[in-house]
C-alpha cells in the first residue's frame, strides 16, 4: 500500500506488533486506528498523528504484553546436562582446558591478592567511632611572596588551644607531645621504647580505644600516669595485673610513671601506633607551657580534633584566616594568615594521601595502579577464554546443530555456554584460592602486612568470591554464548563450515587488546626500573659508601674531641663527624634568617633549614666546597659565627655567584656572623624533592648523630670496636648503627616495592597473554593443517611457512604497539612527575619493550608452528 | 485470584458498558465516558481497566467481525456478567445505605 500522508504513521504500529500479545493486538490497533480517524476529522492530521503515537505508547501496559511461553521443560536436568557436557569437553580437549583454566586462575589469583591488598589499605583508621569526623591539623607556612614554603603535619602548642576555645563546632581537640626513645624499666626488665607520648585526656573523646584495665575517664588525669597497650603490659608485667604498677622512664632524667590503664593494641591498620600514652598533666607539671607561645615554628605537637556530627569542615576552614589574624601578631610585617595557615586532613585520608609536605608518591597512587593492573590481568584471562572458546567453535558445531534440531532455542544454547564458562571459572577459582594461599606469606613479608584469606573473619571476601565467579564467568562466557547461539541450524549440521570473516575480526581485536595491555605493562616495568636505578645511581653530591651513622648522646657531644680521637684510634676508622642530621634525612629544622649590611637589615623571606655540624662533616661526606673555607677548627662564639651556604641558598638570596656571598654578614636565629663558604648543591633529601636552600654552622649545642667512615676490611671488628666505645658513653642504650647506603635506598623503598609488585603482575599478565596466544595459534594451525600440508607438497620451505604464520600475527602486534605506546607514556608521566629528578621515556625504552614483546610472541607462535611446518604432510592429507 | 474490589474508574467503565449495551467496545466506551463525565481517559488506561474487569469476571467479551472502517481490524464487544451486575447493585446499595445514614444531610438546601 502506498504511504499516504493522511494515513497513521507505520512505525508505532510495528512497535506495537513487537510487544503486544496476539490476543490484544488486533483489537487495540483497531481502536487506535478508529480513534485516529475520529481525531483526523476533528483536529487535523498533526494532532491526530501525535495522539496516535502517544496512545500507542500508552498501551505499554502489563495487560497487553506478549506473555512468555511457559516452558514446562525440566530445567534442572538440562543444567545437569550442561555441566556434564562441559566436563566431558574439558576432558577431551585437555590442552585447551588447561590453558583456559591456567589463564583464568592466574588472572583470578592476581585479582584476589590485589583485592586483599586494596581492602586492607582502605580500612586504615576506620575503626574509630565516627572516623569521618576526625581530622589532623596540618600547618602550611608561606614565604613573603605567598609561595608555600613548607607544610607540617605537627602543629604548635597554641594551635590546638585556639580551635578548642573559639570553635564550638569542634567537639574535642587532642594534642600529643612525643618524646622519643626513652628507656623503660620495671624491676629487672628494661627495654628501649620507640615513642612515649604525653597526651591530653581528650584523646579518648577523639579516638576510640578499648580499655582492658582501668577507665578512660580517669586514666590520664594525674601527672605521671600512663596508659599502655596490652602487648606492652604483657611485656613488662607478664600475666600480672598492670594497673597501679610503676614504670621507671629514663630519658637522661628518671621519672616514675604509674600505670592507670591498659588498652587494646593499636590495630595494624592505623597510621599511628603508640605503646605508651602518658598524661598531659605530666608535661604541664614539668614545663611552664605559658612560655611556649609561638605559632610560627615550634611545630612539635601532633594535634587531632573531632568535629560535631554534621559539621562541614570546609565552612570551618574558611573561618581560619580570621582566627589566625585575631590572635597572632603580624609576622615580619605581614598579616599572620598570609604567612601561615591551618588546614585539616581527614583521618581516613592520612594513610592513603600521605602526610602533606613529605616527599614520595602517595599510597593512593599505588592503590589505583594495582587495582588497574589487577583488573587488566583478570581481563586478559577473560579474553583468553573468549578467544579460545570461540576458536574451537568447529568442534562444537555439530553438537549445537543436533541440540537445535532437538528443539533447543538460542537462549538455551547461550545458557549452556554460560554454564560452561562458569564451570571453568569455578575450577579456576578453587585453584586460585590454593595459589593465593601459597603466595600470601610472600606477599605479606613483602608488603609488611598480615593479609589473610580467612573467610570467617572476612565476610565481604566471601561475597566477593561468589560475585567474582559469576562476573568472570559471565564476562568470559558472554561472547562465546552469544556467538554459538546464533548459528543457523542447517549450516551447523551440513559441513561444519561457516562464514569465518566477522568471527576472526572479533578475535583479532581481542588479541590486539591483550597485547596493548601486555606491551603497556612491559613499558611500565622498564620505566619504573630505569627510574629507580637512575635515582640510585645518580651521584647525590655526597659520598655514602662505607659510611656508618648512629645516634650519640650528650656525653659524646660534650667531649666530642676526646670521643672522636678515641674513634680514630682504630686505624680502620678513617673519619668521624658529628651533626644534627645526616644526608638521606629530612631538613626539618630552621630558624629565621636576616642579612645584615651595615644598618640595613633584610629579612630572608624563605625557609632556610640548618645543619649544625662540625668541621669534619663536609670532608667525611665529600661535599665540594666551591669557594671560601670549611667550618673553623674551634667552635666559634655565637656572635661571631661562620656560616656555610649551599648554592641554592646563595641563588635564592639574590647573589649571582658564590663568591659574592663570601664575607657577607647575617643573623641566623640567635647567631650572628659571616658567610665563610659555599658548597656545591647536593641531595640532602630524596630525589623526590628538589634541592632546598641550606645553611651549615657549628655551636656547642647538641649534634646527636655521629657519622664514621670505615675501611671496607674487617668491618665486623670495626663495628664491635664502635659499639664498645658507644657503651662507655651510653651504657643503657643499645648500639643501633646503620649504613648510610641502606638509609639512602630506604628513601625509595615504596618505589622499590611498587616496582617489584608491578614486575610480578606484569610477568603474570604476559604469561597469560602468551598462553592465550599459544592456544589460539595452535588451534588456527590445526584448521589450516591441510593448507600447510598442500603448500609443503608444492615445495614450500619450513621457514617460508613459519614466516607465513607469523606474518598474520605481526600485524596485530604492530597495531597493539601503536596503541600501547602513547597510552603507557601518558600513564607513566604522572608517576614520573612525582620525582623532582626523573628520566624521560625515550625511544630506547619503547624499542626495548617492543623487541621484548615481539620476541615473546614470535617464540610462542613458532613453538606451535614448527610442529606443523616440520610434520610429514601425509599425516594431514591422508584422510579426506 | 484477583480481588473482587471495584475501583472507582472501573465502576464508571462497568456502568458505561451497561449504558451502551450492545455497542460497548473500546472507542465507544471511551467516547461515552468523555461525553458523560468531564474526564478523558486514555485508551491505554481504558483497556487496562477492561482487562482487569474481565479478569475479575465482571464483564465478558466477544469479538465482532472485521469492518472496513478500522483498517480491517476487529472490535471486541463487552457485556456485563451476572457477577458484574450484582457487584454494581451491591455497590450502589451500599452507597445509598451509607448515604441515608448521614443524619439530616441537608439535601434540602441542594435541591
Amino acid at each position: 500500500m502506498k504511504e499516504n500522508w493522511s494515513n497513521p504513521p507505520q512505525w508505532p504500529q510495528r512497535l506495537l506488533r513487537k510487544w503486544c500479545s496476539d490476543k490484544h493486538f488486533d483489537i487495540l490497533l483497531g481502536d487506535l486506528l478508529e480513534l485516529y480517524e475520529y481525531r483526523l476529522a476533528k483536529k487535523g492530521k498533526l494532532k491526530a498523528k501525535l495522539h496516535f503515537i502517544k496512545d500507542t505508547f500508552d498501551m505499554l501496559r502489563p495487560f497487553a504484553f506478549r506473555k512468555r511461553k511457559k516452558q514446562q521443560l525440566n530445567q534442572t536436568d538440562m543444567f545437569k546436562n550442561y555441566f556434564k557436557i562441559s566436563f566431558r569437553n574439558m576432558r577431551r580437549h585437555k590442552v585447551y582446558a588447561s590453558i583456559n583454566i591456567a589463564g583464568l586462575s592466574v588472572g583470578i589469583t592476581c585479582f584476589l591478592l590485589i583485592f586483599l591488598y586494596v581492602q586492607d589499605e582502605l580500612s586504615y583508621d576506620r575503626y574509630h567511632n565516627e572516623a569521618k569526623d576526625i581530622y589532623r591539623i596540618v600547618v602550611p607556612n608561606y614565604d613573603a611572596d605567598g609561595e608555600l614554603s613548607r607544610v607540617f603535619s605537627y602543629a604548635s602548642l597554641r594551635h590546638g588551644e585556639l580551635l578548642r576555645n573559639d570553635f564550638p563546632q569542634i567537639e574535642s581537640v587532642v594534642r600529643f607531645n612525643p618524646f622519643n626513645f626513652p628507656i623503660i624499666k620495671y624491676q629487672d626488665k628494661q627495654f628501649e621504647e620507640a615513642f612515649f607520648n604525653l597526651v591530653e585526656p581528650s584523646i579518648f573523646d577523639v579516638f576510640t580505644f578499648n580499655f582492658i584495665e582501668g577507665e578512660a575517664k580517669d586514666a590520664l588525669v594525674d601527672p605521671f600516669s600512663v596508659v599502655i597497650t596490652q602487648s606492652t603490659a604483657e611485656k613488662y608485667f607478664g600475666t600480672e595485673k598492670a594497673l597501679g604498677k610503676t614504670l621507671n622512664v629514663l630519658d637522661g632524667r628518671e621519672f616514675l610513671f604509674k600505670v592507670t590503664g591498659v588498652i587494646e593494641d593499636f590495630p595494624e591498620q592505623s597510621h599511628m601506633s603508640y605503646n605508651f600514652l602518658g598524661s598531659w598533666a605530666t608535661f604541664e607539671s614539668t614545663v611552664d607551657l605559658s612560655t611556649r607561645t609561638s605559632y610560627y615554628g615550634n611545630y612539635n605537637y601532633p594535634t587531632y580534633l573531632k568535629v560535631k556530627n554534621g559539621v562541614n569542615i570546609e565552612v570551618l576552614s574558611e573561618q581560619i584566616p580570621a582566627l589566625l589574624d585575631k590572635y597572632i601578631d603580624n609576622i615580619q610585617g605581614d598579616k599572620a594568615s598570609s604567612r601561615l595557615g591551618l588546614t585539616f586532613q581527614r583521618l581516613t585520608d592520612i594513610h592513603l594521601k600521605g602526610t602533606p609536605g613529605t616527599s614520595g608518591t602517595p599510597r593512593e597512587f599505588y592503590l589505583y595502579l594495582f587495582s588497574a593492573v589487577g583488573f587488566l590481568v583478570l581481563l586478559i584471562g577473560c579474553i583468553n577464554y573468549m578467544n579460545l572458546a570461540t576458536a574451537k567453535y568447529a568442534n562444537r558445531l555439530k553438537e549445537i546443530g543436533v541440540r537445535k534440531v532437538m528443539g533447543a532455542g538460542s537462549s538455551s544454547i547461550s545458557q549452556q555456554f554460560l554454564v560452561e564458562s562458569i564451570s571453568y571459572t569455578t575450577i579456576a577459582l578453587i585453584l586460585s584460592i590454593g595459589l593465593a594461599y601459597l603466595l600470601l606469606p610472600t606477599l605479606n613479608t613483602f608488603t609488611e602486612k598480615s593479609l589473610s584469606l580467612e573467610l570467617a573473619t572476612n565476610l565481604s571476601l566471601y561475597l566477593f568470591l561468589i560475585g567474582l565467579v559469576f562476573f568472570v564467568g559471565l564476562l568470559a562466557g558472554s561472547y562465546p554464548a552469544f556467538f554459538m547461539s546464533r548459528f543457523k541450524t542447517v549450516s551447523a549440521l551440513k559441513n561444519g563450515k561457516l562464514n569465518i570473516k566477522n568471527r576472526s575480526f572479533f578475535r583479532m581485536g581481542m588479541v590486539i587488546f591483550q597485547f596493548v595491555i601486555t606491551i603497556s605493562l612491559v613499558i611500565g616495568v622498564i620505566v619504573v626500573d630505569r627510574q629507580l636505578s637512575f635515582i640510585r645511581n645518580q651521584y647525590p653530591g655526597f659520598e655514602r659508601k662505607q659510611v656508618i651513622t648512629f645516634s650519640g648522646n650528650a656525653a659524646m657531644n660534650n667531649q666530642s674531641d676526646i670521643f672522636k680521637t678515641r674513634l680514630l684510634n682504630n686505624p680502620k676508622i678513617q673519619q668521624s663527624a658529628m651533626s644534627t642530621r645526616v644526608p638521606t634525612g629530612r631538613l626539618a629544622d630552621s630558624m629565621d634568617a636576616t642579612l645584615l649590611d651595615g644598618e640595613l637589615e633584610t629579612n630572608v623571606d624563605f625557609r632556610l633549614p640548618f645543619i649544625r655540624a662540625d668541621r669534619d662533616f663536609l670532608k667525611l661526606y665529600e661535599i665540594d666546597l666551591i669557594t671560601g673555607e670549611n667550618l673553623p677548627d674551634k667552635i666559634p662564639a655565637n656572635d661571631n659565627q661562620s656560616f656555610i651556604l649551599n648554592e641554592t641558598a646563595v641563588m635564592k638570596l639574590g647573589w649571582t655567584n658564590p663568591e659574592e656571598a663570601i664575607g657577607k654578614r647575617m643573623r641566623y636565629g640567635f647567631l650572628t656572623g659571616f658567610i665563610k663558604g659555599v658548597v656545591k648543591d647536593f641531595h640532602f633529601e630524596s630525589l623526590h624533592s628538589s634541592i632546598q636552600p641550606m645553611i651549615f654552622y657549628n655551636t656547642t649545642r647538641a649534634k646527636r648523630i655521629v657519622s664514621v667512615k670505615i675501611s671496607p676490611t674487617d668491618m665486623p671488628e670495626t663495628l664491635t670496636y664502635l659499639e664498645d666505645i658507644f657503651k662507655e658513653y651510653s651504657p643503657d642504650r643499645s648500639f643501633d648503627a646503620s649504613f648510610l647506603d641502606d638509609d639512602f635506598n630506604r628513601q625509595y623503598e615504596d618505589e622499590k616495592q611498587l616496582s617489584d609488585i608491578s614486575k610480578i603482575f606484569s610477568v603474570l599478565a604476559i604469561f597469560i597473554a602468551c598462553i592465550g596466544l599459544l592456544g589460539l595459534v595452535s588451534f588456527t594451525l590445526e584448521q589450516k593443517a591441510k593448507e600447510i600440508s598442500v603448500r609443503k607438497v608444492l615445495g614450500a620451505s619450513v621457514t617460508g611457512i613459519l614466516l607465513l604464520v607469523n606474518r598474520s600475527y605481526a600485524v596485530l602486534i604492530l597495531i597493539a604497539f601503536a596503541i600501547a605506546v602513547p597510552l603507557s607514556i601518558y600513564a607513566l608521566d604522572g608517576w614520573l612527575s612525582s620525582f623532582a629528578y626523573h628520566i624521560s621515556i625515550g625511544v630506547g625504552i619503547i624499542s626495548v619493550a617492543g623487541i621484548m614483546t615481539a620476541t615473546l610472541a614470535v617464540i610462542t607462535i613458532c613453538s606451535q608452528a614448527i610442529r606443523f611446518a616440520t610434520a610429514n604432510p601425509v599425516k594431514w592429507l591422508r584422510n579426506e | 485470584m484477583k480481588g473482587t474490589y471495584l475501583g472507582e474508574f472501573e465502576e464508571i467503565v462497568l456502568l458505561t458498558i451497561g449504558v451502551l449495551q450492545d455497542d460497548a467496545y473500546g472507542v465507544a466506551i471511551k467516547l461515552e465516558i468523555e461525553a458523560r463525565t468531564s474526564r478523558t481517559p486514555s485508551i491505554g488506561a481504558l483497556h487496562s481497566a477492561l482487562s482487569r474487569l474481565e479478569d475479575k469476571g465482571f464483564i465478558a467479551s466477544k469479538e465482532g467481525g472485521a469492518t472496513q472502517a478500522r483498517g480491517g481490524r476487529r472490535k471486541r464487544f463487552y457485556t456485563i456478567t451476572a457477577a458484574g451486575k450484582s457487584t454494581l447493585v451491591k455497590a450502589n446499595r451500599l452507597r445509598n445505605e451509607l448515604f441515608n445514614l448521614i443524619p439530616n444531610l441537608s439535601t434540602e438546601g441542594l435541591n
